[in-house]
């Protein structure tokens, strides 16, 4: 064999290691979520869950009936659906990772999570997240779904821009109610 | 005399003749000595056979606040009261309600549930109580039951028990452990992440009152 031979097919060796090496996928790909990525009043469609953000608020205080509490809120306006089947179909994740930390949408209020959706008839109503007191800028991404445990089923999901949204000293949350768009 | 070498079978044994005569050097005789004087050396580098130091259990001051990588727990009042269906815990006859109030944070960047055999409250343990999970875990403000403690968000939250009435008196000393837990990854037929193994980090003290049937 020429000596060129060799090391032309060594290198050829080492760059293919090297491209299987970076396209394999990671240790848990097998079993990731299949995101829906959506902007602000696009439905995103997942197997059985279909999701449309209306709007984002943050605000110091959040109303829901006569519950109210301070903090660093961030509150969702939404409709949600079921695609296929309504049975046992609750929209239980809602959750926004932001500088590094996952919040998950505050059970304290009357909101849409947990809430049973229905095929072809949306519920709109508002989740919100309490979000720590140092976290007042960056942009983060929310994911909604059907099960806390995310593995191999659809999310949705969308970008949220912290900085984009002017803070409220006091906002409502939407009643949980059937959409009437 | 030796005869001639056949060519098929003392070819190998001459090309692993080398073997044999490096394994006839090897001083088997000494390996159990070597092997004494290893584990000795090792003894003695960790300690020898004095008792190892236990965790360090910090002894806190009234309204001490203890930090670890899950939870900054501060217990804040402990109360004795006739019922407390507001905090979710339920009496029968011939039982009162044990309840504590602590301030807690989170510090992991996971929310975290806090309902009665939780990590949270695996993380106290009153002295008295045999180590029982509360009845019930509630946010002081606005009563939500079994709340997530959201990363960075300090929350009020009471922890209750239903215990026998004269199990514990007014103006008792409670004193309580607090558990460092350590992050357990999950692998092959589990999967995420929870806080197990409590170890006793820290120990604090908080005056019982008995406040009747409310107020």
């Amino acid at each position: 064999m020429k000596r060129w031979v060799g090391w032309t097919l060594g290198g050829a060796l080492v760059a293919a290691a090297w491209a299987v090496a970076a396209v394999t996928p990671g240790e848990h790909a097998y079993e990731d979520p299949f995101p829906v990525a959506v902007e602000v009043g696009e439905t995103g469609i997942g197997r059985n869950v279909a999701v449309t953000v209306l709007d984002m608020r943050r605000a110091e205080t959040v109303r829901a009936g006569s519950w109210s509490a301070e903090g660093n809120w961030v509150v969702v306006d939404l409709e949600a659906e079921a695609v296929e089947s309504e049975f046992g179909t609750l929209l239980t994740r809602a959750t926004l990772d932001i500088d590094g930390r996952t919040f998950s949408a505050s059970e304290r209020p009357e909101s849409l999570l947990r809430a049973a959706l229905s095929v072809g008839i949306p519920r709109t109503g508002s989740v919100a997240f309490e979000l720590a007191e140092d976290v007042d800028a960056g942009r983060g991404i929310l994911r909604f779904g059907l099960d806390t445990d995310p593995r191999l089923d659809s999310v949705i999901v969308l970008d949220i821009d912290l900085d984009a949204l002017a803070v409220e000293s006091a906002v409502d949350m939407l009643p949980t109610e059937w959409s009437r768009r | 005399m030796i005869p001639p070498p056949d060519d098929s079978e003392s070819r190998p044994a001459s090309r692993f003749r080398w073997v044999r005569a490096a394994s006839d050097r090897v001083p088997t005789k000494w390996f159990a000595g070597i092997g004494t004087a290893a584990f000795l050396v090792a003894t003695a580098a960790f300690g020898g056979l004095s008792t190892a130091a236990g965790p360090q259990v910090t002894a806190l001051g009234p309204g001490g606040q203890h930090r670890n990588d899950q939870f900054a727990i501060t217990v804040e009042r402990a109360v004795l009261i006739d019922e407390f269906p507001d905090a979710g815990v339920y009496v029968e006859d011939g039982e009162r309600v044990l309840a504590l109030l602590i301030r807690v944070e989170n510090v992991w960047n996971q929310p975290l549930a806090a309902y009665p055999d939780s990590s949270l409250t695996q993380s106290l343990e009153i002295e008295g109580l045999a180590g029982a999970s509360p009845d019930s875990v509630a946010r002081y403000d606005d009563a939500t039951l079994s709340p997530s403690l959201q990363p960075g968000v300090p929350a009020q939250v009471l922890l209750a028990w239903a215990v026998e009435a004269g199990a514990f008196a007014d103006e008792q000393e409670l004193r309580i452990t607090l558990n460092d837990m350590t992050l357990h990854t999950g692998s092959f037929v589990a999967n995420g992440q929870w806080w197990t193994d409590p170890v006793p980090a820290a120990t604090t003290a908080v005056e019982l009152e008995d406040i009747g049937a409310g107020g």
